[in-house]
């Protein structure tokens, strides 16, 4: 079926862009933010086409604002969106496919599939990843080392991270072992990485879900450890979504390790050059001894529909800018996300950038290690940001002794699906 | 009593009143109305989807346990934050009012919260007792070694006194990011502490209408302090608390959002979800427009009752003169 594409046809009535120039907004602030204002600048200078890199404070302004600008019809030409929320902007019927803006020449399949298939909808590209990355483990090799444990050989299944965080703590070298925000992307990772799916038809990627799966061994594993890791004061909970407090957590020593994001390698280099420790990274830790592969995370680049054709080109030229090999290693090394290129991983290997960083390495190594399973790909779920809170919000009541861990699985299953029916 | 003409004529009064009315009609009114309207749709969000489910948003409401969780907490909430207000602060502006030294210094100190935005006030208590790195946390967490000082002296008599150890084992480990009860106590607790000032800056000026003569009288009658203040003062302050009532009753249900937005995002599990951070979830990250709808219509109508009953009983005990 084509007919989803057409100047001002459809419901939705006609669509405007909010300015002149190309406008993109996004929620990188910080280095992260920086280094991609310089990007727009370079395109700027390279094609001579305008365009303003504009900050939204946070992936949740970035969609609760384009999500009121479809709904107006003054919209602007690329929203960054977070994948988590990437059904709710496909559900509105009202962007873009970028395989459509793309040129034909464009060699689509030099994408890495493990990254592009989450993107894909409907045998098409729906939207342009960027800023990709997994969840990787950090650790602190001196905190390691003064507790005599090898931080050659760092834990790499959740029972080892309790003995190694039992050693650390016993030792009295910090004061628990490790710590990461409170946010479901670890959950989903912890499922995918044991090859289990945390929705049914396949996570959302094969029709509507209707269920949380949350009756099987990898969920009770999870939540046992999880639960006696807090009993035992190994693990450090910085609060729901606390990513920063997280971070600095683990910058300050208060815990040995942290599971956050790929894209703080660049940040934790320098903070823990700061901090007078040595850092490490690892591959995530597992529930089992099973390792499947990580989800992916980070955003992609959405463009509405309905725009008129000679701006279609110039937002064709700046996606395939972006994709650029160039540009993906700028961006890899500016910030730690990894490129989404093969062609940028060859030149980055060949440049011997990974053997110098090997902490760039990691997730990308993550990655491509990863097997082709249905769990790997992320949850596309239309209720993601409620979805998440329940997910988010009964954690905290299961790993804090509320509830237990069989009465608050089952209260996460029938709370989520409360709200996919 | 007789109506009083101040403006000679009526357009004058009318356009005087404009402004006025416009700024409620267009901010307070149509959305008020718009807002029941959509609490009986369904609304998608960039959808432009609408569609029309009579009182089902109601109904979802009604046998919603964490919506009827969330009403009986706000109300306990505004409970402990009115009562604890109200209280702290009588207290206060009565030690202001019979100190003699320094009135002006504590009395620019009571009020000073006051002047803090309370997102930023959120911020504050958020970092001061942070439960892994707050400053406070750490002087109310176990170990206290400086209370080692205190057994210092018995040790010169030879004594053993142990003050630490039973102190330290009874220490609470902070940590209001896990556990429900100590969120809802920090966030009532600076609820608190922000809007003493403004009570104090009214009970102030009302403690010092009262006649001189009076407090002299009560004096040489013998009467204590505390009946003073309690059998005295505060029924001629009626009117004054009763105003106070209602104010920190609005401020408890609608001003209290950015501390739980900063500090707790209704969290643990749901344990400071009070209905205006609620309603506010539903809307604006949920973009559940109906459902948020109905409950800014239930929440609107608990503050009214609330408010009728507030006037109605003040009518009753106010005492306002003559």
């Amino acid at each position: 079926m084509a007919g989803c594409v057409g100047g001002g046809g459809g419901g939705g009535g006609s669509v405007e862009a909010v300015n002149d120039e190309l406008t993109l907004w996004h929620a990188m602030g910080g280095g992260n933010g920086e280094t991609l204002n310089a990007l727009g600048d370079q395109f700027q200078e390279e094609t001579g086409i305008p365009i303003n890199m504009e900050y939204q404070d946070s992936y949740e302004s970035v969609l609760t604002n384009f999500l009121g600008a479809l709904e107006s019809g003054d919209v602007p030409d690329f929203a960054q969106i977070d994948s988590l929320f990437a059904k709710q902007v496909l559900d509105t019927g009202r962007v873009e496919p970028v395989e459509e803006l793309l040129s034909e020449e464009f060699p689509v399949d030099d994408f890495l599939p493990n990254v592009t298939s989450f993107f894909t909808v409907n045998d098409t590209l729906q939207s342009l990843p960027f800023n990709n990355s997994n969840a990787i483990m950090y650790y602190n090799r001196t905190a390691f080392e003064e507790a005599g444990l090898d931080p050659d050989s760092p834990p790499e299944t959740l029972a080892e991270v309790r003995s190694a965080s039992e050693t650390l703590v016993e030792s009295g070298v910090v004061d628990t072992g490790i710590t990461w925000p409170n946010h479901v992307w670890f959950v989903e990772h912890w499922y995918s990485t044991a090859g289990q799916l945390l929705f049914d038809a396949e996570n959302g990627h094969g029709g509507n879900p209707s269920t949380l799966l949350t009756d099987n061994e990898t969920a009770r594993g999870l939540y046992e450890w999880w639960r006696g890791m807090a009993d035992g004061g190994l693990f450090l909970n910085p609060g729901i979504e606390a990513w920063q407090e997280a971070t600095s957590a683990f910058m300050q020593q208060k815990a040995a390790m942290l599971l956050t994001s790929t894209a703080f390698v660049a940040g934790a280099r320098s903070g823990a050059e700061k901090n007078g420790f040595e850092v490490d990274n690892a591959f995530y830790p597992t529930v089992g001894e099973d390792r499947v592969g990580p989800v992916i995370g980070g955003a992609s680049f959405f463009v509405p529909s309905g725009l008129p054709d000679d701006r279609r080109e110039d937002i064709g030229a700046f996606l395939e800018f972006m994709a650029s090999p160039d540009v993906q290693k700028q961006w890899h090394k500016g910030t730690g996300y990894y490129p989404i290129r093969q062609t940028a991983v060859d030149e980055l290997s060949s440049e011997g950038w990974f053997e110098e960083n090997p902490m760039f390495r990691t997730a990308l190594d993550q990655l491509q290690a990863s097997a082709d399973d249905p769990a790997t790909k992320r949850m596309l779920v239309e209720p993601a940001r409620q979805s998440q809170q329940y997910v988010q919000n009964t954690s905290v009541e299961v790993f804090n002794g509320d509830t237990s861990v069989e009465n608050g699985l089952s209260k996460m299953k029938s709370r989520v699906e409360g709200e996919l029916s | 009593m007789a109506t009083r003409e101040v403006f000679e004529s009526r357009w004058q009064a009318a356009a005087l009143l404009l402004p006025t009315v416009l700024v409620s009609v267009v901010f307070l009114y149509v959305p008020a109305v718009r807002a029941f309207e959509l609490s009986l749709f369904e609304v998608g969000f960039g959808t432009g989807e609408v569609d029309f489910v009579g009182l089902e948003n109601y109904r979802a409401l009604l046998t919603s346990s964490e919506y009827h969780l969330s009403v009986l907490l706000t109300v306990l909430f505004a409970v402990a934050v009115v009562v604890g207000v109200m209280s702290f602060s009588l207290l206060v502006s009565f030690l202001i009012h019979e100190v003699e030294v320094g009135k002006g210094l504590y009395l620019v100190s009571a009020i000073w919260p006051y002047a803090l935005p309370p997102a930023v006030a959120g911020f504050v208590f958020f970092f001061l007792l942070h439960p892994d790195l707050g400053v406070l946390t750490r002087a109310i967490e176990p170990p206290y070694p400086a209370l080692g000082l205190l057994e210092r002296p018995f040790e010169a008599l030879g004594v053993d006194v142990d003050v630490t150890g039973p102190l330290e084992a009874v220490g609470p480990d902070v940590d209001w990011f896990s556990s429900g009860p100590q969120a809802f106590a920090l966030v009532t607790v600076v609820a608190i502490w922000k809007q003493v000032g403004y009570n104090v800056i009214f009970m102030s000026a009302s403690m010092n209408n009262i006649p001189g003569s009076l407090t002299e009288t009560a004096r040489l009658d013998g009467v204590g302090r505390l009946e003073r203040l309690l059998r005295i003062y505060v029924p001629i302050m009626s009117p004054t608390l009763a105003f106070l009532a209602i104010m920190n009753t609005i401020y408890a249900f609608f001003g209290t959002f950015a501390f739980i937005d900063v500090m707790t995002d209704g969290g643990p599990a749901g344990a400071t979800n009070i209905l205006i951070f609620d309603l506010y979830r539903d809307a604006l990250q949920n973009f559940e427009f109906g459902t948020a709808s109905a409950k800014s219509v239930v929440l609107f109508l608990v503050v009214g009752v609330l408010m009728y009953v507030q006037f109605r009983v003040t009518e009753e005990y106010a005492y306002y003169g003559g």
